[in-house]
């Protein structure tokens, strides 16, 4: 046997291999995945108990509804290198894997990238728009997401509710988060290779919403909010949830 | 020789054809919905197309009484369009063995927007949902094998089910379909609010106060601190779709939902239903407690128990009432009065074909 006979089987697994190595000349399909935390533990809706060390008080979660759009990603300086216009996702933490998914399909340029953004809530032009224009199953079709404010003439951008428990009792907070002025850019700074497609997951991490910026203590600060009245408590909140978001992994 | 290869393919042509429903497609005409204005475009399965046959069959069969076990009750006898589609004015309806139901009928308008159906959310669809009463003991009470055999039998439905899906297609599948197109078309949005919505009427003193407080939030820091019904009831479907615990009682004897799920968590959770035509559907709550939108008020003004089990966070925290005074109520009961649709009493699309 010839020695190139011999190393030809060799030689076609390893040209198999490179073929198969995923990397993508097109754009690529990102599908992200947001997992509800309470600093690294899971929260199971309605059922687990979570205790802050800074507020001492015990929360359970019954709903977090956010509104995301205009997905971008940015490049090492934090620059907007690949934007998708118009994308927008109704995230409900509560419910299961399709539900708190962001699929975006055939967009994004195949390469390396220093970090993801997105904004919760609309921008002006979607949120003071006709929602009845929105086609059946979009994000923000009302029925879809259950979050236009009728009377304010736009989206909740995030609807968090749940109990906290403190020494004297349990009592719910429900914090609606709206308007213009309280729609937030969450950058995620990491180094992302998207040369190929992707899952991401990102953390969500409850215990923010209360001790992020802002130390928010429910029975002290305010135990709800529809963004108006509140002593600046949905402001409080909004910045608070810009920092709740990390990657966990990327697979 | 040189005309097997035509024949051998023409064989195969004719084979691929009759294996496929191609040829069993009935000649239907398409049936556009007709969205209201300012409602966002429902989320209809697309394999359930709406057809003038398929509607007129679903129409039939909701009016008929031989789908149930005695042949005397149809699916409109609990719900009557004179009534918004609901039962005429009791608590629970009355079953073919004259057995009390267990929950209050609830009304029919808009289904076309909703994910889940009955006050508990177990019909995933309103095809599955259509077929539970008929065999429910205590309404229709009737094997859907019976029913079939019963719907084979009858010249007017084999020809209206031919019609509408094609030949052969007497069976459960298609009869819940059927029922599903005609309970799809029953469109309620021609109310006083939509014709002020559209800039052709206006609220009056009353309702105009009415729709304020309706959609104001309870917030003694606000300068229009309102009754929070928004928050379940706002959008023009009058509803967030939800399943949710509003906090009637304190221990529950009806578990909605989680008699569905078997989770402690969806305890005492019931569907919450579209405002639109209450004027035609008392009473209300699922067990048809309150026989009086005043009734309703007072409940949540200040009888809303806080520490009902699973209770919803908006709910919750009203602990002390809403504050809202008897001109406050009235007022309320106005606007939601501009929520009537007359012509889900009237129109003849809705109406029994048999009469």
């Amino acid at each position: 046997m010839k020695a190139s006979q011999k190393f030809l089987p060799l030689l076609s697994l390893a040209i198999l291999l490179v073929g198969c190595d995923g990397l993508k000349k097109g754009p690529v399909d990102i599908s992200i995945t947001f997992a509800p935390v309470f600093d690294g533990t899971e929260v199971v809706y309605e059922q687990s108990l979570h205790q802050s060390a800074t507020t001492n008080d015990a929360f359970t979660f019954v709903r977090s509804d956010l509104i995301l759009t205009d997905f971008s990603l940015l490049d090492e300086s934090g620059e907007v290198a690949n934007e998708i216009g118009g994308s927008a996702a109704y995230v409900h933490m509560a419910g299961d894997l399709s539900d708190r998914n962001w699929t975006l399909t055939d967009q994004i340029d195949p390469g390396h990238y220093g970090g993801i953004r997105f904004y919760i809530g609309p921008d002006t032009s979607a949120n003071h728009g006709d929602p009845s224009l929105w086609p059946a199953g979009h994000p923000l079709n009302p029925t879809v997401n259950g979050l236009h404010w009728g009377w304010a003439g736009g989206y909740i951008f995030s609807a968090l509710e749940g109990t906290y428990a403190t020494s004297t009792g349990t009592n719910p907070f429900l914090y609606h988060i709206g308007f213009d002025s309280n729609r937030v850019r969450v950058d995620i700074l990491q180094d992302i290779d998207f040369r190929r497609d992707r899952n991401v997951t990102v953390d969500f991490n409850l215990a923010n919403i209360f001790d992020g910026t802002h130390l928010i203590e429910p029975a002290i600060t305010g135990d709800f909010t529809h963004s108006t009245f509140d002593n600046g408590l949905a402001s409080k909140v909004r910045d608070n949830l810009m920092g709740a978001f990390s990657i966990k992994d990327i697979y | 020789m040189k005309y097997l290869l035509p024949v051998v393919l023409s064989l195969l042509t004719l084979s691929t054809t009759s294996c496929n429903e191609g040829w069993n497609k009935p000649d239907t005409t398409a049936y556009l919905l007709e969205i209201p204005p300012g409602f966002p475009p429902p989320d209809i399965a697309g394999d359930n197309p709406l057809t003038v046959e398929g509607i007129l069959l679903g129409r039939q069969l909701f009016y008929d009484p031989t789908l149930s076990g005695d042949s005397t009750q149809s699916c409109a006898g609990c719900h009557v369009s004179a009534f918004g589609f609901t039962d005429s004015a009791v608590a629970f309806s009355t079953g073919i063995q004259g057995l009390p139901g267990d929950r209050n009928s609830m009304a029919l308008h808009n289904l076309a927007w909703d994910a889940v159906f009955f006050w508990d959310g177990r019909a995933a669809s309103l095809r599955e949902q259509s077929l539970m009463p008929i065999q429910d003991a205590l309404e229709m009470d009737a094997s859907l094998a019976t029913v079939i055999e019963r719907l084979k039998a009858s010249d007017r439905y084999q020809k209206g089910f031919r019609e509408a899906f094609g030949r052969n297609k007497i069976d459960e599948e298609h009869l819940g379909m059927a029922m599903e197109q005609f309970l799809l078309t029953i469109i309620s949005g021609n109310s006083k609010f939509d014709q002020v919505a559209a800039g052709m009427a206006s609220f009056t003193a009353s309702e105009q106060r009415g729709i304020l407080l309706f959609n104001g939030e309870v917030n003694p820091n606000s300068p229009n601190s309102g009754a929070d019904c928004f928050h379940c009831h706002g959008g023009v479907l009058a509803t967030n779709h939800k399943l949710m615990n509003n906090g009637l009682d304190f221990v529950l004897t009806d578990l909605g939902l989680g008699d569905v799920t078997g989770k402690a968590s969806d305890n005492g959770k019931f569907k919450v239903p579209s405002l639109r035509n209450l004027a035609f559907t008392a009473p209300y709550m699922h067990d048809g407690r309150f026989n009086t939108l005043m009734g309703v008020l007072n409940f949540y003004n200040e009888n809303v128990r806080s520490n009902s089990p699973n209770i919803d966070p908006s709910m919750g925290k009203f602990a002390n009432g809403l504050g809202l005074n008897l001109q406050d109520k009235m007022d309320i009961i106005a606007f939601l009065n501009t929520l009537n649709d007359p012509s889900i009493e009237t129109d003849t699309l809705f109406q029994n074909p048999y009469q």
